[in-house]
């Protein structure tokens, strides 16, 4: 089907509309003062050093399947490779000769035909790790198969960095899923949540505080100051999180499943004024051995109605041309299918780059990069033809204004353009 | 200042304890003071009780861990809940359940999960040997198996819990051999899905990258080595969810293993892998850090785990007892390294406080907040451990669990009047019958599940007749065990929230008169930091039981999937009627396959499993499922697999093997000599029976060569099978079978016309058949198994239990560091004061 007539046919979608009034009731309850804070970029620390306020990171947890993705559909090795789980054109969203979508995906047509979503291809790392939690460690904090995991979440460096040189007290990264994963580090306020309600309802006791302090004001390195060290750091997100939280509007279920729900979190931090430049939200269950005809489509569909109704939100809030939203995941799957009708453990894969000022361009052809090649396969995988960590430099230089970076030395021009200039 | 001072000196932990101890055994000959007693139970168990420390009082370091180690247990001392020696839930039919039903089979298993987190948290709480539930703890982390994602094999988890008691004290060879066939482990890890065709690498790679060896020290050549090598490993569902093999799935050639080549099987592979240094190096490194220090240790540590471990030819009793008697576990500077688990903080909590919340019920779910849920490991690593605890919503988490099991503002008791002499002679009360007093007479029984918010559920019960017209009603009743959104925030799965259990008298002709039961919700309430729910789990009159799933919700909000109907989010009813369980044929009726009212053979289900066309040898199967069949002889099976089996030269053939039949021995109660068997898997044999000449030789075995039961057995089939099979063709969810199902039955209708025509063979003896749904067993929802409710005898503050016995149990909660509880929380403070600046103390979080 053409990606036209998938347009067409979206207002048979019927979730596409539904997330939208539930939004809109939902912020005609918002007290005016917390609409005002959510839409005053000028208070905004990082306002001034990248185009974008936040970045949400997507996992699509268990690995989600590239190929049957973004899928070369006219590719003879495809075919052979997966018998039963190849999609023909008929199954796909065209974007060009060669290439389309899922066609599970098409809640984020109207993306596409915007230019509000690129297709990173063929992404990966030297000597690819296949165990999940290894690669998935290796992803979230910017390692490869050869010299490991990094010590800390890729991004936590940077934005502490840009937020030390400001007075910031929020939250730097809030996760609403999963283990604490990028954000892991030594210092700093990232928090893993599973709600707003959650938030405000919790806190450190009393004494907490003066007891973190007493320990560390005596100045040892022990286990025993590292826990009073993030009491500490705790108490503080606490004090403005608490304070924000009271003003949180309601926000109706966008999209489906837990991914709808943690968006529809994210979409109150940010409704109530919150100025967390990273979020984290996971999708799970991509781990496909086995009943991939039916699991992968399934999935695919919830995730794309979710970040649909995201979007929507985030428009309609005028936030979305100040956020940006990333996919990533343990690694792509194998280009042969196994016989248990899925696919295992393998290398290369694309991801989703999705925010209101991307390259007006896309709406021309998203894709970006090159897909790797079928006839090429290393012990069954294809191989990637772009390091990841190209698209973490991207958005730290194009999206928070940071020149040098972590993966400056990755850099891909490739990927020139990608974000642009706020015009 | 006085408290910084202070601090100053228990952060230089060595100044108030001294050097760390000699090298040699001479240390463990030393009288443990208070403070070693508290590091040695808290980091083999769960806190440190009173009587735990009274009873380790003027022992050696040495006696004290032989105390430990005998105490070991390798059964549990409460028994696993019922339904773990109760039949197996029928799983096989799981996917022909219409969608309410098998959203009732499924919460079936769900209940039983949740059960068995209750079960093992109340061990945890009430053991003598805490220590043996930490190492179990411990393998279900380091060997994890998520519940989640094994796809309602509650039994399986319920075996791997059993295999691992069994196995903490044994050798790791034996244990991996064990593993590597664990149903539990099997479908986690796609084991059951490794065939010589196609390898799938899963449990390989994790078992050499995770449970074994470790990154680095083997190649992805060996990956592949290994998952060949554990080919055909499946699960027997039908018989005894046990391990099966499946030789025409293995992979018989050879194979490369660390540069051995041989024709290498499973054990082949674990003796393979244990031969490698790194294995035993890798194991005392796990041990080292769960045990000892948050530090990695240097080569010398690690070896004087290791070298012994590995001595020992892997003896996991060896490597408890090297840690626990090494001089590293007792080094002072190693103490307050190692940061709780949700366990110790909760469990080690109750445990060393010893005295009875109501909130004790919700521990599980304190555990699964602060990032532990039992069976329900986060992927195949297990828990992150260490410092991920401490993510700050964890930590958040572990504040509001420690003042949830305290609540230190409260008014504080112990027990019984005197801890220690209480805890020996079995303080603890085991309420399983999750409540109320008993009613005399016919009684409604209501199951509830609620989630409370700024006040509880109320609700009103009514019988309904068979118009529809109300026959009895209750008074408004109100909830009491809901958990309280608004402070505990909601739960992802109602099935793990505490349950109460509601029960009424009715009058005979009201029992008799009932066809269905309403439940009225009648005070929902929400707020931006709560929810106020009603959850319906089940409801039992006498025998009969009504389903919340399938049923009718009336309300503001039904849920859009039937099989949650029984979950009221706003105020409304819901009207279920009442039937005998939760998995019963609903819209079968009984059918006699032959005319006339006498029948030899009865069934409650003959369905189609399986048909397909085998191409290689052209031949069609057809796999028939027969459910509580009955016969002559007082025959008795609660479910058969027969597969009908079909040539191109027209021979039908029955077939019955060794896991076909439940109980496996109803049968085939000896197998004969004569039996096919599996050239190189003997458990697998067969019996073979030629349908047409009902009796001829098959595979080696005359009729009279097989057992009399199984020769009826086959022979009832036989004589029926075209009537049999007429009546799963009229199956409508097997229509896609229908075509081979034709084809086998009009084949051998007309080789039977045939041979009637030609040899006067005698018409087919008429063999009477009765299918009845009414026949299944009524299969109630599966018991919840309440936690312990800790029996109060006289209220006492812990401040007398303390100057009673000289323990200080505030002490308990902190690591075992001598001073340290004067410091944070000086004795001369009131016991609430203490305990809040205990638990506010970032030194809480350590032991």
């Amino acid at each position: 089907m053409r990606r036209r007539d998938w347009l067409l046919g979206s207002a048979a979608f019927p979730l596409a509309a539904a997330p939208l009034t539930a939004l809109a009731r939902a912020l005609a309850a918002t007290p005016p003062g917390a609409a005002a804070a959510a839409l005053d970029t000028a208070a905004h620390p990082l306002a001034s050093s990248g185009s974008i306020r936040r970045l949400v990171l997507v996992e699509l947890s268990g690995a989600n399947d590239g190929l049957n993705t973004v899928v070369p559909w006219r590719d003879d090795n495809y075919r052979q490779l997966r018998p039963t789980l190849s999609l023909g054109r008929k199954d796909l969203i065209d974007i060009n000769d060669e290439i389309g979508l899922n066609r599970s995906l098409a809640p984020l047509v109207p993306l596409l035909d915007n230019g509000e979503l690129a297709v990173l291809q063929g992404l990966g790392y030297p000597r690819s790790n296949r165990s999940h939690f290894a690669s998935i460690a290796l992803w979230e904090t910017g390692g490869d198969g050869e010299a490991g995991p990094g010590r800390e979440g890729w991004i936590v460096h940077d934005i502490e960095h840009l937020t030390a040189q400001r007075v910031f007290a929020d939250p730097h990264g809030l996760s609403l899923a999963g283990p604490i994963g990028p954000f892991s580090s030594d210092g700093g306020r990232w928090l893993t949540v599973s709600s707003v309600a959650q938030l405000a309802a919790l806190s450190v006791p009393t004494e907490a505080p003066q007891a973190a302090a007493s320990v560390l004001e005596s100045g040892a390195d022990s286990a025993l100051a590292r826990v009073a060290a993030r009491v500490g750091e705790l108490d503080k997100a606490l004090g403005v999180l608490t304070d924000r939280m009271e003003r949180a509007p309601e926000v109706g279920q966008l999209g489906r499943g837990l991914i709808g729900k943690q968006l529809s979190e994210v979409t109150r931090f940010v409704a109530a004024g919150l100025d967390t430049p990273v979020y984290r939200v996971r999708h799970a269950g991509y781990d496909t051995h086995n009943g991939q005809s039916t699991r992968h489509p399934r999935l695919l569909s919830e995730l794309a109605t979710s970040l649909a109704g995201f979007r929507d939100a985030m428009r309609d809030m005028g936030e979305w041309d100040d956020t940006l939203v990333l996919t990533y995941s343990e690694f792509g799957r194998r280009a042969g299918e196994n016989r248990s009708g899925g696919t295992d453990h393998g290398t290369a894969a694309p991801h989703f780059l999705l925010g209101g000022r991307l390259d007006p361009e896309l709406a021309t052809s998203p894709l970006r990069g090159q897909q790797p090649s079928m006839a090429e396969l290393i012990d069954g995988d294809p191989l990637p033809t772009m390091d990841y960590r190209a698209v973490y430099d991207r958005v730290l230089l194009d999206g928070f204004g940071v020149f040098e970076n972590r993966f400056s030395s990755w850099r891909d021009d490739r990927l020139n353009g990608l974000l642009s200039d706020g015009a | 200042m006085r408290s910084r001072s202070l601090f100053l000196s228990v952060l230089g932990l060595s100044l108030l304890i001294g050097k760390a101890a000699g090298a040699g055994a001479a240390h463990l000959d030393t009288l443990m003071t208070d403070s070693d007693r508290i590091h040695l139970l808290s980091r083999t168990g769960f806190g440190a009780s009173p009587m735990e420390r009274f009873a380790l009082d003027g022992l050696t370091r040495q006696q004290g861990i032989d105390h430990i180690i005998d105490g070991l247990r390798d059964t549990p001392s409460l028994a696993m809940p019922a339904w773990t020696r109760h039949s197996l839930p029928h799983h096989h039919r799981r996917g022909s359940l219409p969608q309410a039903q098998r959203g009732a089979f499924d919460q079936a298993r769900d209940r039983e999960i949740a059960s068995l987190r209750n079960w093992w948290a109340t061990e945890m709480l009430q053991t003598d040997s805490p220590a043996t539930e930490r190492l179990v703890l411990l393998w279900h982390d380091l060997v994890p198996t998520a519940y989640r994602a094994i796809a309602h094999h509650s039994l399986a988890m319920a075996r791997q819990n059993a295999l691992f008691r069994t196995s903490i004290q044994g050798d790791w060879d034996v244990l991996l051999k064990s593993l590597i066939r664990d149903p539990a482990l099997l479908r986690y890890l796609n084991g059951d899905r490794n065939r010589r065709e196609h390898p799938n690498e899963n449990l390989a790679r994790e078992l050499l990258e995770l449970f074994t060896l470790g990154v680095g020290n083997y190649d992805e050549a060996t990956v592949r080595q290994a998952a060949r090598s554990l080919t055909g490993h499946g699960v027997d569902e039908l018989t005894d969810l046990s391990f099966v093999l499946r030789p025409n799935q293995k992979d018989w050639d050879r194979k490369t293993l660390f540069g051995f080549v041989g024709n290498f099987d499973g054990d082949d592979l674990i003796d393979r892998i244990l031969e490698q240094p790194a294995a035993a190096r890798h194991l005392a490194r796990v041990y080292w850090g769960h045990f000892i220090s948050d530090r990695k240790p240097n080569a010398d540590e690690l070896d004087a785990l290791a070298v012994p471990f590995r001595e020992s030819g892997h003896s996991l009793a060896v490597l408890y007892r090297t840690v626990l008697e090494s001089d590293a576990f007792w080094d002072p500077r190693q103490r307050a390294t190692l940061v709780k688990s949700p366990v110790d903080i909760a469990t080690g909590l109750a445990r060393s406080l010893e005295y009875p919340k109501a909130h004790w019920a919700v521990l599980p779910a304190l555990q699964a907040s602060m990032g532990l849920d039992f069976f329900d490991p986060p992927n195949v690593a297990g828990w992150s451990e260490g410092d991920a605890w401490l993510a700050p919503g964890r930590l958040l988490a572990r504040f509001d669990a420690a003042a949830v099991l305290v609540d230190a503002g409260g008014e504080l008791t112990v027990t019984s009047a005197d801890p220690v002499a209480g805890m020996s002679s079995g303080m603890m009360a085991t309420d399983t019958t999750l409540g109320d007093a008993p009613v005399k007479g016919p009684r409604l029984t209501l199951d509830v599940a609620s989630e409370a918010y700024m006040g509880p559920v109320q609700l009103k019960v009514a019988l309904l007749d068979a118009g529809g017209a109300s026959i009895w009603e209750s008074a408004v009743q109100s909830l009491s065990k809901g958990r309280d959104t608004e402070r505990l925030g909601r739960m992802d799965n109602p099935t793990d929230l505490p349950r109460e259990r509601l029960q009424f008298a009715v009058s005979p002709q009201q029992f008799r008169q009932a066809e269905a039961v309403r439940v009225e919700y009648l005070s929902d309430a929400a707020g931006p930091d709560g929810d106020r729910n009603l959850y319906i789990e089940r409801v039992r009159l006498g025998e009969r039981e009504a389903l919340p799933q399938g049923a009718l919700q009336q309300s503001g909000c039904p849920p859009q999937d039937e099989a949650s109907a029984g979950h009221l989010w706003c105020q409304g009813t819901v009207t279920m009627a009442f039937t005998r369980g939760y998995d019963v044929d609903v819209d079968a009726r009984p059918e006699t396959l032959t005319e006339g009212e006498d029948y030899l053979w009865s069934a409650s289900a003959v369905r189609v499993m399986g048909a397909n066309r085998d191409l290689g040898k052209d031949t069609v199967v057809i796999t028939l499922m027969l459910e509580h069949l009955a016969g002559p002889e007082e025959f008795a099976a609660e479910l058969v697999q027969i597969r009908v089996v079909r040539s191109a030269d027209g021979r039908a053939d029955l077939r019955l093997g060794s896991f076909d039949c439940r109980p496996s021995d109803a049968c085939v109660p000896e197998w004969p000599k004569c039996a096919w068997s599996h050239p190189r898997y003997a458990p697998l044999k067969q019996l073979s029976m030629r349908v047409d000449e009902r009796g001829d030789v098959a595979q080696g075995c005359a009729p009279a060569d097989l057992p009399t039961v199984s020769q009826d057995l086959l022979r009832g089939v036989a004589d029926a099978l075209p009537q049999l099979l007429e009546h799963v063709s009229q199956d409508p969810q097997r229509q896609d079978w229908l075509a081979f199902i034709e084809e086998v039955k009009s084949g051998i209708e007309a080789a039977e016309q045939t041979a009637t025509a030609t040899a006067n063979a005698g018409s087919r003896p008429h063999v009477a058949w009765r299918i009845d749904p009414a026949l299944r067993p009524s299969t109630p929802l599966p018991e919840a198994v309440a936690l312990v409710h800790p029996e109060v005898t006289e209220p006492l503050a812990l401040q007398a239990a303390a100057e009673a016995h000289g323990l200080d149990p505030v002490a308990a909660l902190l690591p075992g560091v001598d001073g340290l509880v004067d410091i944070i929380a000086p004795a001369e403070l009131a016991i609430n004061e203490r305990l809040r600046l205990v638990l506010a103390h970032p030194a809480f979080q350590l032991h």
